[in-house]
């Protein structure tokens, strides 16, 4: 029996099929730079240089060796398309420095009207992300699905608004219409972006909900402000869409997955095994090693937890198939290294069903 | 004070109204009512309603940050009056979210809460490198001390902070109290910090605890 390529395992867990194994499917956001350091670059030349970004992509894969390329995530891509200003001043460890929003495009909701759609081929860093996707697809398209991320609506309505979620959050409560035309117009970016990625070779996007979660907003917040734009999105590209939602996603699992998206990623406080139960069979899991509590195994725990980790994830979430073994959430800096590479040698280890060519 | 007019201040809060409770509040000055009962009895009173709703989970935050909206747009047409009567000066926080994460969402509605229950608040805001947190503590000489992360990365921020704090001898006296989704009561004790809020009502009732009131928010 062969052994599948990346691209041909992740492709039979959305035809419903057992591949080789479970796949390993990582979002990389703040470990990328373990690269960056090797490399000698800093966040804002690799978020500014094609090569710079396609080379980093590429050395998260060939050193941990996951199921996909990953393009890191990139929250402030949006707000800048649209006009925000970032400076490259957020410590992130070992003296690196990622980008965060200090100008806004929209100085109050009432500036909402006046906002332009920008183009993807042309706005902010987006042609940088366009040419690396286009990069890597050339070189390892037909072995590796390269994996575009688009940051969620409300999140980006966050980076372009002054105030960020202190102005964004009470908009929905007392100013919702005109929350949602901002939102119409980051969801119409985004389908464009979107599309432009698998123009560009993407096999498929990522969205991630970090900010509007249980602990902020209630289901019916979530239903009006989130999955209606996720949906949109996910209908418009016609594309395997992975759709995270950080913090404990359990009150928005039914939303999540009426979004139409092939996969949903969820934290590690989430019960895997009844989100298995439920959905299973409708939709891709992923999920969801823990990586960002205090005390998660990934941060914490030595590489002989992690496998233990991984062993008992794989139990719940491996059987039947339409799982993909990842991390609770973004794989950040703050790992040890050989965390990650025991989460992926245990998949490969433990996470064998037999199938492939 | 008039019932009606603590009534429509408190119920402005509560139903996330600015207008009205800038107005009220104009009018509660013009009339020379009691400032210290408008702001406890009223806007104090309203915004604690809001806190238990959002501790029962029938509120969520974006219903509290509006009612805080109106909260604090009052406030600031009640706050110059109150200091005019020359109230005692109550107790001092200095808060702010660790470096390396932009997260403010938990601090800013501590802070609401905070301020509500009478003591001052110098909000330092997000991503605060630890240099800004030593220089504007020494300034401030707050009573306590709040720091926030909701990521696990800016762990090690926070306690760098509270390492430079020990060193430099301004953590003595003061209250270190921590939030947000990593933090852990074993790291709270690790780093030697006084306080774990697991919410704001928690976070909360230690305070009033600290300051000899009942534990209720």
């Amino acid at each position: 029996m062969m052994e599948m390529s990346s691209l041909e395992r992740i492709q039979a867990t959305i035809d419903g099929e057992l591949p080789d194994r479970v796949p390993v499917v990582l979002f990389f956001q703040s470990a990328a730079q373990y690269a960056l350091v090797r490399d000698d670059v800093t966040w804002c030349e690799v978020l500014n240089n094609p090569y710079k970004l396609y080379r980093n992509v590429l050395q998260q894969h060939e050193r941990y060796g996951a199921d996909n390329f990953f393009l890191p995530l990139d929250f402030r891509l949006t707000g800048e398309a649209f006009g925000s200003r970032c400076d490259y001043s957020m410590k992130c460890g070992g003296g690196m420095r990622m980008p965060v929003a200090s100008g806004f495009a929209l100085e109050t909701p009432r500036d909402i009207d006046r906002l332009e759609v920008p183009d993807p081929l042309t706005a902010g860093r987006c042609p940088v992300v366009l040419k690396a996707i286009s990069d890597l697809r050339a070189k390892y398209g037909s072995k590796v699905p390269i994996v575009g991320f688009l940051n969620s609506p409300p999140e980006a309505a966050t980076d372009i608004l002054k105030g960020g979620y202190s102005t964004v959050l009470p908009m929905m409560a007392t100013d919702k219409a005109a929350l949602h035309r901002l939102l119409g117009k980051i969801t119409e970016f985004n389908i464009e972006l979107g599309k432009a990625m698998l123009a560009a070779g993407a096999f498929t996007v990522a969205s991630v909900g970090g900010g509007f979660n249980n602990l902020t907003i209630s289901p019916d917040q979530f239903r009006e402000f989130v999955a209606p734009y996720h949906s949109a999105v996910v209908k418009a590209l016609g594309a395997p869409y992975c759709f995270h939602q950080c913090q404990d996603a359990t009150p928005f699992l039914d939303d999540m997955v009426g979004t139409g998206a092939g996969a949903i990623s969820f934290h590690e406080l989430v019960d895997l095994g009844m989100v298995k139960r439920r959905f299973g069979a409708q939709v891709i899991l992923a999920g969801n090693v823990g990586v960002s509590e205090g005390r998660s195994v990934m941060f914490q725990g030595t590489p002989i937890d992690v496998e233990a980790a991984v062993r008992r994830v794989l139990g719940e979430g491996m059987p039947g198939g339409r799982f993909w073994l990842s991390a609770g959430c973004e794989v950040h800096h703050a790992l040890p290294e050989e965390n990650i590479h025991a989460l992926v040698r245990s998949a490969k280890k433990f996470g064998v069903y037999g199938g492939g060519r | 004070m008039n019932g009606a007019l603590l009534d429509r201040l408190r119920s402005a809060v509560i139903d996330m109204d600015c207008e009205v409770a800038t107005s009220t509040a104009h009018e509660i000055v013009s009339s020379g009512a009691d400032i210290a009962d408008a702001v406890l009895n009223g806007l104090y009173a309203g915004m604690r309603s809001v806190a238990e709703r959002y501790d029962r989970r029938e509120l969520f935050l974006p219903q509290v940050l509006a009612s805080a909206n109106a909260f604090y747009e009052a406030f600031d047409v009640l706050r110059p009056h109150l200091a005019i009567e020359g109230s005692p000066p109550g107790s001092k926080m200095v808060i702010g979210v660790g470096e390396g994460d932009i997260h403010d969402i938990g601090k800013n509605l501590v802070k609401v809460m905070v301020e509500a229950n009478g003591i001052s608040c110098v909000d330092l805001g997000r991503d605060v490198p630890n240099e800004v947190f030593l220089a504007r503590i020494d300034e401030v000489r707050p009573d306590y001390i709040g720091i926030s992360t909701l990521m696990t990365p800016t762990l090690l921020s926070v306690k760098e902070v509270v390492l430079s704090l020990t060193e430099s001898g301004l953590r003595e006296g003061r209250k270190l109290l921590l939030g947000g989704g990593p933090v852990t009561d074993q790291f709270t004790k690790e780093i030697g910090a006084d306080y774990h809020g697991e919410g704001v009502k928690d976070t909360i009732v230690w305070l009033r605890v600290q300051e000899g009131k009942d534990g209720h928010t």
